[in-house]
């Protein structure tokens, strides 16, 4: 591990901490502030990652390309490239400046790793009521970040774009993350054991409705977020969904746009 | 959702851009294809006239709704113009301009401002003479978007004896 | 008419639901969800047992269907997972030939 980098703070996100080496100290205050909230003070990090960033910005291009091969996980864009040793738990990093380049490589990181251990990350807003989270899953539009704005005072939105849910104790949890969408701010730091996965749907009047397994297991994987074409990871997710709809009640949620929803989830 | 709805959505927006100098809005049509693609969503930092230069996509409003344009040229005004856009804008005067977009989000993963590249440019402009393509176009995206499609139904069909 | 023999592949997680077989393709990811019918096909696709066999014995006597149709609809949906790699086939039983894709 190189030690030649001056700066660094601490980025932990669904008990996953990360720790970023950096030389511009420009840099390390723009995650500071990016990621407020999910700072880490511990100094102790499941990753550490060397990030170097590029004098010239390429265009960025939407392709991502991500390979596993001898246990490495190699992440390429046009803004940046990443090579991680999940076994040594470090990556090294060359991006465009700022922190867009660095959120992209942090949450494909993510996926891999949670993909390995037993969680994923899902296209969904989270919410957390009475102890449980409910999780909210739809195409663009269907109303999550809507959902999400009109949360009663108890209850805490864990995010309203990237769900995390992680396996912890034999169960399911999801966990806050400063992915934000349309609502532009940070869940909160907290997590708690899933309770229930609502596909969302808007409509007349306020509904919840069974749904069949196979439905929620198509709709489920396909609102995964996932990036690589790695058999072993591509299984093991796989598994993993209908684990997770094994445990887990999934349900339709047809709402009205209008706060009264949220008498239906808790 | 109803245009007064829509009013009061693009109000609200407005007025959290001037109190937290950030916002997130989900782009819709096709004006700024290949750059930007319905569905993404756009951080905009709010920005005076002044520190727009050219090759920045701005946000603006105008005739009661928002527009999210490439500026071509500035001078006392901006021309901008949709990267699949036949013609210029009106010239976007500083009262319109509401900021600029920092960054693109597109299914979960963010990413700088795309430039206007040369090869860009080309596709925008088969895009522009082609409603075929810009269906194709989309259709692929859609695609490309979703890593564990599903495929059509393919099964035999019968009744059970 | 050749015989035709099918194998299910590696390359693939499934899992049945109720009565319907979910799989999907460990290489591009992609999806299918199979209905009785074909979940039978699937289920019966050991390298070693004809294609006719396992319509006339499996899907004839369980469905209202002519041995004529089933086949037909079965090779139809043989090959579009053999195009996904989810189904190996071939003309000689799995454990003796390479597999050939049907072309379309």
């Amino acid at each position: 591990m190189n030690t030649a980098a001056h700066h660094q703070i601490g980025i932990e996100v669904g008990g996953l901490p990360v720790l970023v080496h950096t030389q511009d100290q420009k840099f390390c205050d723009q995650l500071a502030k990016y990621y407020a909230g999910f700072v880490s003070h511990s100094g102790v990090a499941r990753f550490h990652f060397e990030v170097e960033q590029l004098a010239q910005a390429p265009d960025p291009g939407a392709e991502i390309s991500v390979e596993v091969r001898d246990g490495i996980w190699s992440v390429r864009r046009a803004d940046f490239t990443a090579e991680c040793n999940p076994s040594a738990g470090s990556a090294k990093i060359r991006q465009s400046a700022g922190t867009h380049s660095f959120d992209s490589v942090l949450r494909i990181i993510h996926t891999l790793a949670l993909a390995d251990e037993g969680g994923f990350l899902l296209h969904a807003a989270s919410a957390l009521r009475n102890g449980r989270a409910f999780i909210f899953s739809g195409v663009s539009g269907a109303g999550k970040t809507t959902l999400a704005r009109m949360a009663p005072s108890d209850a805490t939105i864990l995010t309203d774009e990237v769900s995390y849910v992680r396996r912890l104790d034999g169960r399911f949890e999801a966990c806050g993350t400063p992915f934000a969408g349309e609502l532009a701010r940070a869940g909160a730091n907290t997590s708690a054991p899933v309770d229930t996965l609502l596909f969302l749907q808007q409509g007349p009047e306020n509904r919840i409705e069974e749904m069949n397994k196979q439905e929620a297991l198509q709709r489920l994987l396909r609102n995964i977020l996932f990036f690589a074409a790695d058999p072993g990871l591509v299984s093991k997710l796989f598994e993993t969904a209908n684990k997770f709809l094994e445990s887990i009640p999934v349900r339709r949620l047809t709402f009205r746009p209008e706060p009264d929803v949220w008498s239906l989830i808790q | 959702m109803s245009q007064q709805d829509d009013e009061l959505k693009s109000d609200l927006a407005i007025e959290a851009l001037g109190a937290s100098g950030l916002l997130r809005l989900k782009v819709r049509g096709n004006s700024m294809l290949p750059s930007l693609w319905p569905g993404d969503l756009v951080t905009i930092e709010a920005q005076m006239l002044t520190n727009i230069q050219g090759g920045d996509i701005i946000l603006y409003w105008r005739d009661a709704r928002f527009f999210i344009h490439r500026v071509q040229h500035k001078n006392e005004t901006l021309i901008a113009r949709g990267d699949c856009m036949s013609y210029a804008d009106a010239p976007v005067a500083a009262s319109e301009l509401l900021g600029r977009v920092l960054s693109v989000r597109r299914y979960g993963l963010e990413s700088p401002v795309p430039r206007f590249t040369r090869l860009r440019r080309l596709q925008a402009f088969c895009l522009r003479h082609s409603e075929f393509l810009q269906r194709l176009a989309l259709w692929n995206h859609a695609i490309r978007l979703r890593r564990f499609a599903s495929t059509p139904r393919v099964c035999p069909e019968y009744s059970i004896q | 008419m050749s015989e035709t023999y099918i194998a299910r592949s590696q390359a693939i997680a499934s899992r049945l639901l109720g009565n319907e077989m979910m799989v999907m393709s460990v290489i591009d990811s992609t999806f299918f969800s199979l209905n009785e019918a074909a979940t039978l096909i699937w289920e019966s696709a050991d390298g070693c047992t004809e294609l006719m066999d396992i319509v006339e014995q499996k899907i004839c006597p369980t469905f209202q269907v002519d041995p004529e149709t089933a086949l037909h609809d079965a090779l139809q949906f043989v090959r579009q997972l053999s195009q996904h790699d989810i189904l190996k086939v071939s003309s000689r039983p799995l454990n003796e030939a390479a597999s050939v894709k049907i072309p379309a």
